[in-house]
């Protein structure tokens, strides 16, 4: 049976209670005076026939506060994603957390660390490896985002995408569409019968654009939860101060959850976290380090004071899978974790949304399983306490090894790590001195080897071909490919 | 009848159940079964355990847990082969014990434990073993292995005196010298003359056999 993640019993908050509130109200202000451009006619619609001002020439639209409140409150507090395979379907939403795997542009050489474009082997390999991995609790978009020309190129690549992960894999989906693919990708998923949450990306500052508004209506129509993430850095598209970033991210995406609301009361909404920090010294946006784990602790604090579920990344600025790689996701998603965000993209990503590799992603594993052991935390009981025990085995030569309670309790307590080495020394010599990338290519090999992911019914591969073959001509005779 | 009751001894081994270890022993006993053979029994036990050991399906508290068993029930069946005339064939002798100024005793006890498990008589000196001490049971019993402990740093060199005394006694040829514990490595085993050191228990109790040829 698929495990469905953790839970995490009392969420870290690294906020106070009253900052909380102080950025509440400074969301609130943003919205109210300042405002965010939507540039989207039927959006501006919405909006002003719900009572908002809109600046038509602008695009501009601020909120009423009491619009604001209202239309938090009408999110549900879970979110429903359903699978290819029912046992993978999810809930996300209250204190449970679930680990997901990131995306990346390029996959890159273990030896060389040279980057280049995936094929579809690529694909293929590390969808297996996704399929496989007891920690990856929902597929999210896979492990690529971009495919060698020759099989996908331009818009119809992120429908390709689609329907490879439609195929490929059976735990649940994230999706995204571009420009006018949003109907195809709909009739894709609904021929499958997978309901994933749907991808919204904004343009900080405090702007959307008009293609990803389309979008949440076609989603909204097709009772698809909603994922916004307006993706800021600090600095740069947000204010250099944490708090002030968190205000802003906190409008952009708070604009969308009100037009959604509007739109479709009740809809549900999984609220994304991209937030990170312009490199002032390397002028280029940082991915990975405390302030973006800070960033993500901040954002899962002030979503759960809404009741409404949240994501977060993990990202890292190494380029190879190395100390820093480690150093960085592991802080990131430990923090993230323990704030409670429900669903953590975490899996095969090396240089944030750059590269990925499926043997990262294997590494990855051991670290969700002792991120998760950690929110699982102490048992506290009269069995756990064990005071009974201390009392019978006594002072020394007694031993607890060969007791019942030992053999019982011992595998609750400590995790098994499947690449990391916990051997003594002359058994890691024995095993041939192999360092954790060479153990997590090994495993690599063997799920390639032994591992099939479940085909999808032929009735609905046929189907999904076929779309995939209509959206390619639509495209073409639309002038967009 | 005596295959049930040797199933059943078997099975308490499995079941990590020295309370119907030692009872089963007992009936085969009564039931007048060759205690060679309820020993036999046992060791067949203990090999499954290790062979799920091994394949990674069962863990240290499950083999220490079986070993426990077994060596509850084997007195009753040593004491029945001596009653009988008769001679347990072992693997060989070994004298253990943690050295001078640490009374750490878990690790040894398991080490102790497993070598019964693999046949080994062994002779348990306990905890804070002076050299003198060693060096009387050796000379005493003559075995085959001395295993020597150390948790601590500080008690480590306690190992290369224990040698050397046996190096000046003339001792030192007829036995190995085997030593573990958690601040050894192979570097300092072999600095100090050591014949093997292994990290774990479930290890070290197989270099014992590897030391006597077995």
């Amino acid at each position: 049976m698929p495990t469905k993640g953790y839970l995490v019993e009392r969420p870290l908050n690294i906020l106070r209670p009253e900052e909380v509130e102080k950025i509440h109200e400074a969301m609130l202000r943003v919205l109210e005076q300042t405002g965010v451009v939507l540039d989207n006619e039927r959006a501006l619609n919405v909006l002003s026939d719900a009572g908002c001002a809109v600046d038509k020439k602008k695009k501009l639209v601020t909120f009423p506060p009491s619009l604001i409140e209202e239309s938090l409150r009408k999110c549900p507090d879970k979110v429903l994603l359903k699978a290819r395979n029912p046992q993978y379907d999810v809930e996300l939403g209250g204190n449970r957390v679930t680990f997901c795997p990131w995306i990346g542009m390029d996959t890159v050489d273990l030896d060389t660390w040279e980057r280049r474009t995936p094929t579809e082997q690529d694909f293929l390999n590390a969808s297996k490896v996704l399929d496989y991995l007891n920690e990856v609790h929902v597929y999210g978009f896979g492990p690529y985002a971009h495919i060698e020309e020759k099989v996908a190129s331009g818009v119809y690549g992120y429908l390709w995408l689609m329907a490879f992960n439609l195929r490929h894999c059976q735990k649940a989906l994230f999706a995204a569409a571009q420009m006018e693919t949003d109907a195809w990708m709909i009739r894709m998923f609904n021929a499958v019968g997978v309901r994933p949450a749907v991808l919204l990306s904004g343009a900080p500052p405090l702007t959307w654009p008009g293609h990803q508004l389309q979008l949440l209506f076609s989603s909204a129509d097709a009772n698809f939860p909603l994922n916004p993430f307006s993706g800021v850095a600090a600095g740069a598209s947000s204010p250099a101060t944490l708090a002030g970033t968190v205000v802003q991210n906190y409008a952009e995406v708070t604009a969308i959850i009100v037009l959604a609301q509007v739109y479709k009361p009740g809809i549900e909404v999984l609220v994304g976290n991209y937030s990170q920090v312009m490199g002032m010294r390397e002028s280029c946006v940082i991915q990975g380090g405390p302030e973006r784990a800070l960033l993500d602790a901040a954002w899962s604090q002030i979503w759960r004071r809404n009741g409404i579920p949240c994501t977060g990344i993990v990202g890292s600025d190494a380029k190879a899978i190395d100390y820093q790689c480690a150093v960085e996701k592991t802080l990131s998603a430990t923090i993230m974790a323990l704030a409670g965000s429900n669903k953590i993209y975490f899996h095969g990503g090396v240089y944030d949304e750059l590269t990925n590799h499926p043997v990262a992603a294997i590494l990855d594993n051991d670290a969700a399983k002792m991120v998760g052991r950690i929110l699982d935390g102490i048992r506290v009981d009269s069995a756990t306490l064990a005071a009974d025990l201390i009392r019978e085995v006594g002072p020394a030569p007694g031993s607890f090894l060969s007791t019942k309670h030992t053999r019982e309790y011992w595998k609750q307590e400590q995790i098994l790590p499947d690449i990391f080495d916990r051997w003594p020394y002359p058994e890691w010599v024995n095993r041939g001195k192999k360092d954790s990338i060479a153990r997590g290519k090994e495993k690599y090999e063997q799920i390639l080897a032994k591992h099939e992911v479940p085909p999808l019914p032929a009735e609905q591969d046929r189907e999904l071909a076929s779309l995939l073959e209509q959206s390619k001509k639509d495209l073409q005779a639309k002038g967009l490919l | 009848m005596g295959e049930e009751i040797l199933q059943k001894l078997k099975q308490s081994v499995l079941a990590y159940d020295q309370t119907a270890a030692v009872d089963w022993a007992r009936k085969a006993v009564e039931a007048s079964i060759d205690p060679l053979r309820a020993l036999d029994v046992l060791t067949e036990a203990i090999r499954e355990i290790g062979e799920g050991f091994g394949k990674g399906d069962l863990f240290l508290p499950d083999m220490v847990g079986a070993a426990d068993a077994m060596k509850a029930a084997t007195p009753i069946l040593e004491a029945a082969i001596e009653r009988s005339g008769g001679k347990r064939e072992t693997v060989g002798t070994v004298v253990l014990g943690t050295v001078y100024g640490d009374i750490h005793d878990i690790g040894k006890a398991m080490v102790a434990t497993l070598m019964t498990a693999q046949g080994f008589k062994v002779l348990d000196l306990g905890v804070n073993i002076t050299a003198e001490q060693f060096l009387a049971a050796v000379r005493e019993t003559r075995p085959e292995i001395l295993a020597m402990s150390s948790l601590l740093t500080t008690t480590a060199p306690e190992m290369k005196k224990v040698i050397d005394k046996l190096k000046s006694e003339g001792l030192r040829e007829k036995l190995k010298v085997m030593v573990g514990g958690g601040a050894i490595t192979e570097s300092f085993a072999a600095g100090i003359g050591a014949d093997g050191y292994d990290p774990t228990a479930v290890g070290g109790a197989v270099l014992a056999r590897h030391l006597v040829g077995k």
